[in-house]
């Protein structure tokens, strides 16, 4: 990348910063006025890869600031949060018809996610983009409920796992999507944080459940977490799932889910709850940027009160980083890569990718349409050394030759990583 | 060619929906959606109350400062565009 190109990365990365900061005070119109065509474009580039358009035009249509914006940049941005709003029309009509049919067969249904944010939190749909919907049922029931689908009209099919005796018995999910779907339907039973591998990986089902409270959406009666639990998945899902991959949306997300519940949320119960659970590092930390980048209105003392006793400069630089270069190629890279090429020693690497290759006979019934039970799942792990090749063999590739900039991407990351699982010290 | 006596109404298919200021009519057959501003939302509004053109123009003549020629030509010209696209029919 050019110094020119870096410079006018950081310099739109800071007008974006200030397009979302809830002070709006600190976007000066004059950035504004002094952007080229060249830093429009970037601008709404940048926007769009973060899944934040539709905010930064809601921001920008409104004055002082309207006048600022060229015709040709305000009709992009109004095109993408008209996109949005179509898209999320579409969306929620779905979410309609499955939560009447879940309704109907008397499978209480919790709304996650962008399904909920969107219409009940960012209190207008074309402001909060989504790329599914995200429903949580009692794991007695999921089964069921993957039943009630596959009923629906349009023929919903299932995507994860290939083989359907496996819901609920392995895995946390199952998505499926209707083959004209417009997007896929992840039907969760648990919520479970990847990666986290000890006793403490689940979100309390039976808590979650107790705690629930009855919402509207979709033009139905039905439920969602507890505002504690709510932002408390979002931290989670940012921090411990996607280890900060994930985009600047989710640090708007927070601020705005902030501001609207400010006087109900119970900090003392987050906190208690984050350290009970060893989450006190992941939640920490993308609160804190939540409220240095986006001004979610963080209470200071919760901030103290989590604050990891190692947390140094370098991790919240490295998770930052990951946010800002969410979805580009190079984050986009598997944790397991990540394993592998951190241990330069060679007895390390082998185990790493023995465990990747030869996963359990339920993973690869998870993957693969085969039933555990069948002995021609053999036969699919030569299908999935093919698959790990096809998906991750470039990388790989170019890591063995020693690309110097994915090589100080993978030891980043591993660093984060490392940070991010070893327990806190409570 | 369409008349200021047409009765006009959104089909099954077509869902409207306020998202801020404005108002998106997506046809859920087609994927065709169409975003209109605050006036074109104005315009909705009234159809649905009034059912026909000439209804809807006397009475955004009342609420808007627009002269009754450039309002209907405006009418006219939005009208056309969303039965083209399947988002109006005519009753």
């Amino acid at each position: 990348m050019t110094d020119e190109r870096i410079g006018l990365e950081i310099t739109t990365r800071a007008t974006l910063l200030d397009c979302l900061h809830r002070d709006g005070s600190r976007l000066d119109p004059a950035a504004l006025s002094g952007l080229t065509d060249e830093g429009w474009t970037a601008l709404i580039e940048m926007a769009t890869r973060h899944g934040v358009a539709p905010l930064l035009y809601r921001r920008l249509k409104a004055p002082p600031l309207a006048r600022c914006v060229p015709d040709d940049a305000r009709e992009r941005l109004r095109g993408l949060y008209l996109n949005t709003a179509a898209c999320n029309v579409r969306l929620y009509e779905e979410l309609r018809l499955l939560l009447l049919a879940l309704r109907a067969a008397g499978i209480p249904v919790i709304v996650l996610k962008g399904a909920y944010l969107a219409e009940q939190v960012y209190r207008n749909i074309a402001l909060r983009p989504m790329c599914d919907i995200d429903l949580l049922v009692p794991a007695s029931r999921a089964r069921e409920a993957w039943g009630v689908m596959k009923e629906l009209g349009g023929g919903y099919r299932l995507i994860y796992p290939a083989t359907e005796t496996l819901i609920p018995s392995f895995g946390k999910d199952f998505v499926c999507q209707k083959p004209s779907g417009f997007a896929p339907v992840e039907v969760h039973w648990t919520i479970r944080i990847t990666g986290l591998s000890d006793e403490k990986d689940c979100m309390d089902d039976e808590e979650l459940w107790q705690n629930a409270r009855a919402v509207h959406i979709a033009e139905i009666d039905t439920a969602t977490l507890s505002v504690e639990d709510f932002l408390l998945h979002l931290c989670l899902h940012a921090s411990y799932q996607h280890e900060f991959d994930c985009r600047l949306r989710v640090l708007c997300d927070i601020a705005v889910f902030i501001e609207r519940f400010e006087p109900e949320i119970n900090w003392s119960v987050l906190c208690a709850r984050a350290s009970h659970y060893r989450w006190r590092k992941g939640v920490y930390l993308i609160l804190y940027l939540a409220s240095f980048r986006t001004g979610a209105a963080v209470p200071a003392e919760v901030l103290t009160a989590l604050e990891p006793t190692d947390l140094s400069a370098e991790m919240i630089e490295q998770a930052e980083r990951r946010l800002f270069d969410a979805g580009t190629e190079t984050m986009g890279m598997a944790s397991n890569m990540v394993g592998f090429f951190k241990s330069g020693r060679l007895g390390d690497r082998a185990r790493v990718l023995w465990r990747r290759l030869f996963i359990s006979r339920e993973e690869m019934a998870y993957i693969y349409p085969i039933p555990p039970g069948s002995w021609v799942l053999y036969g699919y792990y030569l299908v999935r050394v093919r698959d790990l090749i096809r998906h991750h063999g470039a990388a790989a590739w170019d890591l063995l030759r020693g690309d110097r900039k994915l090589a100080e991407t993978v030891r980043r990351r591993a660093a984060l990583r490392e940070w991010l699982f070893k327990s806190d010290a409570q | 060619m369409l008349t200021r006596d047409a009765r006009l109404q959104i089909p099954e298919q077509v869902i409207t929906r306020q998202v801020g200021d404005e108002t998106i009519l997506l046809n859920l057959e087609t994927g065709t959606y169409f975003g209109l501003d605050p006036v074109g939302s104005r315009f909705l509004e009234l159809l649905g109350a009034e059912g026909t053109l000439v209804a809807v123009l006397a009475k955004m003549l009342e609420e808007f400062d627009v002269t009754e020629a450039q309002l209907e030509a405006d009418l006219l010209r939005l009208t056309d565009e969303m039965l083209a696209n399947g988002l109006l029919v005519t009753a």
